[in-house]
């Protein structure tokens, strides 16, 4: 079967962490398909994030973070990336893996 | 003044090195969580063999799963996984009295690599390629020989092991049952 | 056409938002054109205040009186099979399957996408 396999959640990067004035850059939320609630979203605590991005002179570049909590009640999470990402990816897919798994 | 027979003639003027008693050294070995037993379908999760159901044959000293594809059916081979890169799932092969007291860690034991400093030393090493060991090859037939049967005796659990897991459009993992 | 289902005393709702989301239970008062008070003793919905927004109506009625009591209400339930009625009907049917569906586990999920396969290949 040629089918591409999917072993990730699909996600959005939303934005950064913020108050009315300031955002914090080290803490990025991501908005993940399907969960509307807080509930639903702590099944993803821990989980590891990338996001893959293309340019010009290189083929692909991931970066990798980590889920670490809820943000809010409507299922958003916060995640930390070992580098922040850069504003210009807001709104872009980034991949939610399925583990480490806690089951 | 009169000396008591209890008084040391002798005290040594140094007290002697002895331990710290410490946590540092304690073992403390992985345990196998309550969604996996032996003869459990699990979904790995990330590495090579991602995507593939295998069947958990037990938990080794260093408290990695020891899984096999069986190797047969979907040519995942007789390997170490962490419990954290796995999808346990409910459905359990009945495997009682599996024999993997044969299984050798050091077979899974990548030999610490040298850099290669040469040109020809480089080349030497492509030639050199890891050799698995007989022992490896024939407690892999006997285990597969082993599940073989039981797999047989499920119906469609054959293709079930050979397919693999991906998530599909509409599909919500925390909504998911494994 | 005409409206045959109506919120009065006695009328079997699926509920289908808040805490008892995807239960059926029955009004057994109304407090205004927005709240009804609801009773489930069969289905495990406590008596309580309801949003009629929360609830949806369906063809099944058991002959209570307003502000029956819990006993009084799951005697006539019974007595007048109306939660059969109900989960044996289309949408009853319906409900069980969906919830069916999502209890399914790893290998059941396979044996479902083999029977579609082979559906499938029968139709052809």
């Amino acid at each position: 079967m040629a089918i591409a396999k999917r072993l990730y959640v699909p996600g959005t990067f939303i934005g950064f962490r913020r108050s009315k004035h300031h955002q914090k850059m080290h803490t990025q939320l991501l908005n993940i398909e399907g969960v509307l609630n807080m509930e639903d979203a702590k099944c993803y605590l821990g989980k590891r994030v990338a996001i893959v991005y293309r340019n010009k002179e290189t083929d692909a570049t991931v970066v990798w973070g980590k889920i670490t909590r809820t943000h809010g009640n409507s299922g958003v999470v916060r995640a930390k990336f070992d580098k922040n990402l850069c504003p210009r990816f807001m709104g872009c897919p980034v991949r939610v893996m399925l583990y480490p798994n806690r089951d | 003044m009169k000396v008591s027979a209890k008084t040391v003639a002798m005290y040594p003027t140094e007290r002697k090195n002895t331990p710290l008693k410490s946590n540092r050294t304690k073992h403390n070995p992985t345990k196998l969580r309550s969604s996996i037993k032996v003869g459990s379908i699990l979904i790995l999760l990330s590495g090579r063999f991602a995507g593939n159901r295998v069947v958990c044959l037990g938990q080794l000293d260093s408290g990695l799963l020891l899984v096999t594809g069986p190797y047969k059916i979907n040519g995942v081979p007789l390997h170490r996984v962490m419990q954290s890169r796995v999808q346990p799932t409910s459905t359990v092969l009945p495997l009682e009295g599996v024999d993997v007291s044969a299984v050798s860690e050091e077979w899974f034991k990548k030999p610490r690599a040298k850099a290669a400093s040469t040109e020809e030393e480089f080349m030497e090493d492509a030639e050199n390629k890891r050799v698995l060991a007989p022992e490896f090859l024939s407690s892999q037939k006997a285990l597969d020989a082993f599940i073989m049967p039981k797999v047989a005796a499920i119906p469609n659990m054959k293709k079930y092991l050979k397919s693999k897991f991906a998530l599909t459009k509409g599909q919500r993992f925390h909504e998911m049952r494994f | 056409m005409t409206f045959t289902r109506f919120v009065e005393v006695g009328r079997l709702v699926y509920i289908d938002q808040g805490k008892f989301c995807g239960k059926v239970a029955v009004i057994y008062d109304i407090i205004d054109r927005n709240l009804v008070m609801i009773d489930g003793p069969t289905t495990g919905v406590s008596r309580s205040v309801c949003n009629v927004k929360h609830i949806v109506l369906t063809k099944h009625t058991v002959g209570i009186e307003r502000a029956a009591t819990s006993k009084q209400i799951s005697a006539a339930l019974k007595e007048e099979g109306a939660m059969e009625a109900f989960t044996t009907s289309k949408w009853g049917m319906k409900i069980a399957g969906q919830i069916r569906r999502k209890q399914l586990t790893d290998f059941e999920r396979f044996q479902v996408k083999l029977l579609k396969q082979r559906r499938a290949q029968l139709l052809k």
